[in-house]
C-alpha cells in the first residue's frame, strides 16, 4: 500500500453544502480512477493566498489522505482535477508513512482565517536572525581589512600632483 | 576589529525534526529571506540532508499558494 496526500483549494464563497458536494465528487472520482481507500478528508483551513490564484485572494484548503495500490491512473486523476471547475489548484504528494486519522470536527467549528503570516514568533527565530546578521558582517569585515591592506598609500594624490607639475612645466 | 565566531547549528537536528511538512509555513518562513528567496546553507547552517528536504517543501508550499515565489516590498 502506498499513502498519498492531496491538497486542493476551492473558493471561499461556497456555502457548506457546495463544499460537501465538491468533496463527494472528488472522493467518487478517486475511487473510480485509483480504487482508493480514503483515510481522511477534511477542511484544513481558510487562508490568505500568497499570490492570487484564479483572481482569488483567499482559498479554502481541503486535505485528503488515501491509500492505493495502483498509481498508474494518477495522471488521469490529476487531469480530471485540473478540469474540475470548483478546484482552483491541487497537488498530490506521496507520503512515507501512514497518516494519522484526523479526529477534530471542523464542520462544527468555523474555519479561521490565518493572517499572522508576517509576525516573527519564537526566540528560536530571533536566534536564527542573529546568525544571519553575524555571518554577512564577518564577510564585510574581512573585505574591509583586505581593502586597507591592498591600498597603496595616497597614490591618487601623488599622481595628481605629478600631473599638475607636468602641466606647470609645459 | 574583534568579532565572535558564533557556531552555526542545524535547526532541525537541534530540535529533532526528521520530516518537514510543506504545510508548516511558520517553520519554512525562517529559511526564506524577506524577498521570499531560499537562504543558502552557509547562512542558516542547516545540514545538507535537511536542506534538501527543506528546499523541496518550500517549493511545494509555493506551488500550492501558501508561500510567495517573490515577495515585493510595499512601495
Amino acid at each position: 500500500m502506498r499513502y498519498y496526500e492531496i491538497i486542493y483549494i476551492i473558493n471561499t464563497n461556497y456555502d457548506s453544502s457546495t463544499v460537501d458536494k465538491c468533496k463527494e465528487e472528488v472522493e467518487k472520482e478517486l475511487k473510480e480512477f485509483l480504487n482508493a481507500n480514503i483515510i481522511n478528508h477534511y477542511i484544513w483551513t481558510k487562508k490568505k493566498l500568497a499570490y492570487q490564484i484564479k483572481k482569488q485572494r483567499y482559498g479554502l484548503f481541503i486535505l485528503l489522505h488515501f491509500e492505493s495500490l495502483d498509481s498508474e491512473k494518477m495522471p488521469d486523476f490529476n487531469k480530471w482535477m485540473k478540469l474540475n471547475n470548483h478546484v482552483m489548484r491541487h497537488m498530490t504528494v506521496s507520503l512515507d508513512s501512514k497518516p494519522e486519522i484526523y479526529e477534530g470536527d471542523l464542520q462544527t467549528e468555523k474555519p479561521k482565517i490565518n493572517e499572522e503570516d508576517v509576525s516573527v514568533e519564537n526566540n528560536d527565530a530571533k536566534e536564527l536572525g542573529q546568525n544571519e546578521n553575524d555571518s554577512p558582517s564577518e564577510i564585510q569585515d574581512n573585505d574591509l581589512q583586505i581593502d586597507e591592506e591592498e591600498k597603496p598609500e595616497e597614490d591618487p594624490k601623488e599622481i595628481e600632483k605629478e600631473q599638475k607639475n607636468d602641466v606647470s612645466k609645459s | 576589529m574583534t568579532f565572535q565566531n558564533r557556531k552555526k547549528f542545524c535547526y532541525f537536528k537541534e530540535n529533532g525534526i526528521v520530516d518537514i511538512d510543506y504545510k508548516d509555513i511558520k517553520l519554512l518562513r525562517r529559511f526564506v529571506n524577506d524577498q521570499g528567496k531560499i537562504m543558502p546553507r552557509r547562512v542558516t547552517g542547516t545540514s545538507s540532508k535537511m536542506h534538501r528536504k527543506l528546499v523541496k517543501s518550500i517549493k511545494r508550499a509555493r506551488s500550492i499558494g501558501l508561500m510567495a515565489y517573490i515577495e515585493r516590498a510595499n512601495d
